[in-house]
């Protein structure tokens, strides 16, 4: 009789630690000091890193976000528009152009950028959130007929 | 001895979780023992490999399943073109080889006259896909860039057929593993033949105009994203443009300080713009006002030769088949400049 | 030929990354909002290559720092603080007493906060030029290739106005010819 429950009772010597620890110390490779070459330091740098990069993944793409809004804000400064202005109006034309996309414009295709900028004045002066914009002199260079 | 079963966590995919950094996926089987002699073994045998070197380099064909033919026949099906099998084994072998083989044949002592090698040399393919690839390149360059002097049109001409672009292309469409050669790897030189070898055989199996649009699509290609200024250097770019304002009948150029930033500092900057007779010619920036000066002059050689940033794209693929060479002529030239082909 | 970058995008690199030098005047302004103003100047932010780790800040070069208008009563009641480190050795000093002692330092300081907390504090701070008056080394003024707009309109004080123009100023009413003013 085959009694194959009884192995698991039995004192055996586990897998190899060898490769276990490699896989925390390859995570440890460039850490300093004895926090890169013994295991039971290494261990917990290495969850401690990965909690930061955790949150350095989220931070990161809000960081991101916001170099990307200074960067149409100072783009817009050149033109002068306000930032919130041209991008209530893009949206408003059904520009869908993201904050990325017109950041790359502003730098690399400033033209453009500058008719996006016209488009969202005209569009702002045609239909006017107040008195004010309703006043001033349309913006030059933009032929609609009420299409905006 | 009573066979043990043991259970195994095994890790079951190379891949890292995507979700997170050191998450493998994992399972768990049940093994007959836990292998513990593969860490020592892994071990040794990559010191033996570190002590042993890198592998030394050899051809292809050393390796059991190398098959010539179907090489042959995938190489043409590759680029979608059909040669016949005894030109493109022709175009393939470079005298060297040749040479190499009857060597080896007195050195066994076979008599030449015996077993000869029935083997022909791709010299004269070479000849005939070089004329057909020196006449096409230059008709198509003037096509495309009609108002840059005959002087930039060699120079673009010369960059093209270089060894070093005729080799790039030649081992980017798989050339380097089928030649037959006595040099290995093969020299440049040879790669570039051999390419040379393949247009004439298209050209000698199918037609012209197919090895003609074979050297659109891979060689003159390798001018696309390329700056023409930087294949033709224009040594004094003023005196050229003197020049031609003066064959136009125009007033010479006058340099003018546009802006100017930081002018006692190392990082000082210049705006040059270069006018004829109050007409804007061409502008650019530079870190003195020579060197403004120089690419200012360098700009508005570039407006009048239309080589400006936004010129229009080179035909390839569905217009280049399309385009319809019938300029035989030479551009005009620096020291001739013609009224009719400036702006 | 193969360059690494071809001859005209060099310079058209050189002159993106080109420091500009402006000048600011800062008769009549407030410290603290042209602080601002420069500090966004001082690291780039008015570019659209900004990125605050590639060096793309311009100089300003600021003039007339001693006409500077604090807001408010801020002249007597902005305190700027300082200790020496030893015992007892704190210190409070009123702008009009900072004001006098150098005519540079209120706006020097308020630049110097508006920079934030970084690093590149020091950097951007070596960039600013500031000036008592309008007098600027001539090699310094060679430099200067723009200038900021002023926050405000600067006014007129009544003794620039000449005798022939507030003759002519509109008026609504005249005075009675025995009405003593003053």
């Amino acid at each position: 009789m085959v009694f194959l429950s009884f192995v698991n009772c039995m004192r055996v010597k586990g897998p190899d630690k060898f490769w276990k620890r490699r896989q925390i110390l390859k995570l440890a490779a460039h850490f300093y000091g004895r926090k890169r070459n013994c295991y039971s330091i290494a261990i917990r740098s290495v969850q401690k890193a990965l909690q930061h990069a955790a949150y350095g993944r989220k931070v990161k793409k809000l960081e991101r976000i916001n170099l990307w809004k200074e960067r149409i804000t100072a783009a817009c400064e050149e033109l002068n528009i306000p930032y919130p202005l041209l991008m209530e109006n893009l949206a408003r034309c059904d520009i869908a152009l993201s904050k990325k996309t017109l950041a790359d414009l502003a730098i690399w295709e400033p033209r453009t950028f500058k008719c996006l900028t016209q488009i969202a004045a005209a569009k702002n002066q045609s239909y006017p959130p107040t008195v004010k914009a309703a006043l001033q002199p349309p913006p030059e260079g933009v032929i609609t007929r009420g299409m905006l | 001895m009573a066979s043990s079963i043991v259970s195994v966590v095994r890790r079951v995919s190379l891949m890292r979780n995507p979700q997170s950094l050191y998450h493998f996926q994992f399972e768990i089987v049940n093994s007959r023992s836990f292998k513990r002699w593969v860490a020592p073994t892994l071990k040794i045998m990559k010191h033996r490999r570190k002590k042993a070197g890198p592998e030394p380099l050899r051809h292809r064909s050393v390796w059991l399943n190398w098959n010539y033919t179907a090489e042959l026949y995938a190489f043409g099906r590759r680029l979608n073109e059909t040669f016949r099998d005894e030109t493109l084994r022709t175009a393939l072998i470079h005298p060297s080889y040749l040479e190499q083989e009857e060597k080896q044949r007195q050195d066994l002592g076979v008599p030449s006259q015996a077993v000869s090698l029935k083997l022909e040399h791709n010299s004269g393919l070479v000849a005939s896909g070089e004329s057909l690839m020196n006449t096409y390149i230059k008709q198509y360059i003037r096509q495309a860039f009609p108002k840059v002097p005959e002087e930039g049109i060699c120079e673009i001409w010369e960059y093209l057929v270089s060894v070093d672009v005729l080799s790039h292309v030649a081992t980017h469409i798989g050339l380097s593993d089928i030649i037959l050669c006595a040099d290995f790897p093969p020299e440049k030189i040879t790669l570039a033949k051999s390419l040379k070898a393949i247009i004439g055989a298209l050209e000698f199996d199918q037609s012209k105009e197919r090895a003609e649009y074979f050297i659109q699509d891979f060689v003159i290609t390798q001018l696309s994203d390329k700056c023409i200024f930087d294949l033709w250097d224009i040594p004094n770019p003023m005196a050229v443009l003197q020049n031609i304002l003066e064959k136009e009948g125009k007033d010479p150029a006058e340099p003018r300080l546009l802006w100017q930033a930081g002018s006692n500092t190392i990082l000082a900057l210049y705006y040059v713009g270069i006018y004829s007779n109050r007409k804007f010619l061409g502008k650019a920036p530079g870190e003195t006002l020579a060197i403004a000066e120089e690419m200012a002059a360098r700009d508005a050689l570039s407006r009048i030769f239309g080589l400006t940033e936004n010129h229009k794209p080179l035909p390839f693929g569905k217009q280049g088949r399309q385009l319809i060479i019938n300029n035989n002529e030479n551009n005009s030239s620096l020291s001739n400049w013609m009224l009719s082909k400036s702006i | 030929m193969n360059r690494p970058i071809s001859t005209y995008k060099r310079v058209q690199q050189w002159a993106v990354f080109g420091r500009l030098w402006f000048l600011f005047d800062a008769k009549w302004q407030n410290p603290f909002d042209s602080a601002e103003k420069i500090a966004k100047y001082l690291a780039g932010k008015h570019k659209p290559i900004y990125h605050p780790l590639s060096d793309v800040g311009d100089h300003v070069v600021v003039i007339n720092t001693k006409d500077i208008a604090l807001p408010n009563k801020e002249w007597r009641y902005r305190m700027y603080y300082h200790h020496t480190g030893f015992a007892g050795g704190s210190s409070w000093t009123s702008a009009w007493e900072l004001h006098n002692k150098d005519q540079t330092k209120v706006l020097w300081k308020a630049v110097y906060k508006a920079c934030g907390g970084s690093l590149l504090r020091h950097n951007m701070m070596e960039r600013l030029h500031l000036f008592p008056d309008d007098k600027i080394p001539q090699e310094l003024m060679e430099n200067i290739s723009d200038h900021m707009k002023q926050l405000r309109p600067v006014p007129k004080a009544l003794h620039e106005y000449t005798e022939e123009e507030i003759k002519n100023f509109p008026k609504v009413f005249e005075w009675p010819e025995d009405y003593v003013l003053n």
